[in-house]
């Protein structure tokens, strides 16, 4: 029985003795990768589906061979090997021999990859637990670290790197502020539609005014503001300390004697503690402009846009909403600035502190603004 | 290793000529590596070997001149014309350069799995031969990350051999690994080359690894911006004329650096 498969450059002609249980493969012509594919196939199903007592493979016309000839030449002599069935091979050029031979002096037995075996579900709730008890850990060791690190730099203001401070208020305040002013902007003429709905309904629309002023200045602007530093500004320490971390950077620092968080935590902490609530002012400007556009194409004046506000808000309104951007700005610094620093190795590992730095820092705004709400609804601000 | 059958000319560079952002790094070189050979790019810190290793790989263009492989012009060359000339090369970069995302196995099988039609099975004993070759068996499924810069390099090496290239280009490869194993290499470089008639273009200051492996070196030079030295680095050792072609074979100080 007579089979040929031809690929391009590479031919394989099988001949089959009917009695014996013996195969003979010839292979001829240019045998690499490119061309590998269709004889392999072929040769490997041959071979599982008859299991021959003896294989001879002619390699005699083969033009050229490169390693995955040698490797297919490899798995067929693995595959007799491990049914106790007989391989032979002509024809094996000088060249190739050295090369086969380099091949199997490496390593008696042919490779076979195996899969890292799953954990268990035991071992994965322990390894689970496990790393969000060190997680927690760190968080608490690293707040400690960076209090105590602030503290030294408030009592020597001289051992800050300033520089450092204002690339980053820059970069990451001054920067913003086209975004910034953009969403704030947006946030109160949006507030001032989405009141004027029901409000004209009751033939109230003038407190739409009263609606913008309250939403903007006690809630959204502060908060807008924080959402925005956390995506754009945690996001971005939480990639450079990450890439420096990979990069041995963090480590170079650490063996120069630079204490990492002093070197690069503290100078982010507080340019985004200056930054926040500048910020939030800029915000909190331009949303109550956008209400006051939407106020006057009402057929409202200037005065009364003004009148309504003052007489709903007052100055511990604007200083609570403010003032609300601090611990936003120490928790979205703060985690861009752990995150970075936990950052494992590799490419990837950078991504990851990425995203979590921006989830965790969107969580913690939104739990601070809970807890911060509650409070000052007990002190009555 | 095999000069005397094959004086054929595999890679040909003409007055090639480039820089950065207006410098000049190389003024008008030319150079031809032969098929086969162990070729090897010499030189000081900051002269441009990596430069010229990407200029030959095509990452680089130059400012003008041609640089040839088997006859195409890396260069001009583009779309399916590139990519063929990219499928007859594999380099090995400084760092590894493996992506850190997938496992050494995988790593290797990529460039089987976009551009063969191997079975799975079949990628996957290649890639493993591949990683046997460079004294890796045992860490298939292990992460770059998970293991030492020396071993990253020899991974980098097996990606690199995934499609049996007609040419590598490896940069600085036994650097950072021990004498042995960097031995090995060496070994595992003049067998491919004997064997395979792989071509090899290195960029190394490993004098040890240039007396055993390099068929022919050139050796370029920061100050002229020119090929200073080109031959056997065996014989120039001894015969150089250029001073400081024989300051760095025999690793003596230069003047103009103190």
């Amino acid at each position: 029985m007579n089979m040929t498969l031809t690929h391009p450059a590479l031919k394989l002609e099988i001949k089959k003795d009917p009695q014996g249980g013996k195969i003979l493969l010839f292979l001829s012509g240019h045998f690499s990768a490119k061309t590998a594919g269709g004889v392999w196939q072929e040769s490997t199903t041959l071979l599982h589906a008859t299991q021959p007592r003896e294989l001879v493979l002619d390699v005699s016309g083969l033009t050229y061979c490169d390693m995955t000839g040698i490797g297919l030449i490899r798995e067929l002599k693995a595959f007799q090997g491990s049914l106790k069935a007989g391989f032979q091979i002509l024809g094996l050029r000088p060249d190739q021999q050295t090369l086969f031979d380099l091949v199997n002096r490496r390593s008696a037995q042919p490779v076979i990859s195996k899969p890292i075996a799953r954990p268990g579900f035991i071992e994965e709730l322990g390894r689970t637990t496990a790393h969000i008890g060190e997680d927690i850990y760190g968080q608490i060791a690293f707040v400690g670290e960076v209090i105590s690190q602030m503290l030294h730099a408030l009592r020597h203001p001289a051992t800050v790197r300033w520089k450092d401070v204002w690339v980053f208020i820059e970069k990451g305040g001054a920067n913003a502020m086209p975004l910034i002013i953009m969403a704030g902007f947006l946030i109160g003429v949006i507030m001032a539609f989405q009141s004027a709905l029901p409000l004209k309904q009751m033939g109230s629309d003038v407190f739409v005014a009263n609606v913008v002023a309250f939403a903007v200045l006690r809630e959204l602007g502060p908060l807008i503001t924080a959402i925005i530093l956390a995506g754009r500004t945690g996001s971005a320490i939480a990639a450079e300390i990450g890439t420096m971390k990979i990069n041995e950077e963090v480590n170079a620092l650490t063996t120069m004697g630079l204490e990492p968080v002093r070197f690069l935590v503290v100078s982010r902490m507080l340019g985004i503690l200056f930054l926040a609530p500048l910020l939030t002012i800029l915000s909190d400007f331009f949303g109550m402009l956008g209400g006051a556009l939407v106020f006057q194409s009402f057929g409202y004046s200037a005065t009364t846009y003004v009148n309504q506000v003052t007489s709903t808000v007052d100055l511990g309104d604007v200083l609570g909403g403010i003032f609300k951007s601090i611990p936003f700005a120490l928790a979205i610094g703060g985690i861009g600035c752990l995150r970075g620093l936990q950052t494992k190795t590799g490419a990837s590992a950078v991504g990851e502190s990425t995203t979590s730095s921006v989830v965790t820092g969107m969580v913690m705004i939104i739990i601070l603004d809970g807890v911060i709400s509650a409070i000052y609804y007990a002190l009555g601000i | 290793m095999v000069q005397t059958a094959q004086a054929e000319k595999i890679i040909e560079v003409k007055n090639l000529s480039s820089g950065y952002g207006g410098g000049l790094t190389f003024d008008d070189i030319s150079f031809d590596i032969k098929k086969g050979e162990v070729f090897v790019i010499l030189g000081g810190s900051g002269c441009g070997k990596s430069t010229m290793l990407k200029h030959l790989i095509g990452l680089y263009k130059p400012y003008s001149g041609q640089i040839l492989i088997e006859g195409q012009d890396v260069v001009q060359a583009e779309g399916t014309q590139r990519l063929e000339i990219l499928n007859r090369i594999g380099v090995m970069y400084q760092s590894g350069a493996l992506f850190g995302s997938m496992t050494l196995l995988e790593n290797i099988m990529l460039p089987l799995e976009e551009f063969t039609d191997l079975p799975e099975a079949a990628r996957r004993s290649v890639a493993a031969l591949k990683l046997m070759l460079v004294g890796l068996q045992g860490f298939e499924s292990h992460m770059p990350s998970e293991i030492s810069g020396g071993m990253q390099k020899r991974a980098a090496i097996a990606r690199a051999m995934a499609l049996d290239p007609k040419i590598l280009f490896l940069d600085e490869p036994s650097a950072g690994l021990d004498p042995i194993t960097s031995a090995e290499l060496d070994q595992l470089i003049l067998q491919l080359s004997g064997n395979l008639g792989i071509t090899f273009v290195i960029v190394t200051h490993e004098l040890d690894s240039i007396y055993s492996i390099a068929d022919r070196i050139i050796m370029l030079d920061k100050k002229t911006k020119k090929i200073i030295a080109e031959g056997d680095p065996k014989y120039l050792k001894e015969h150089a004329d250029n001073e400081n072609v024989k300051k760095f074979f025999n690793r003596q100080v230069s003047k103009d650096e103190l």
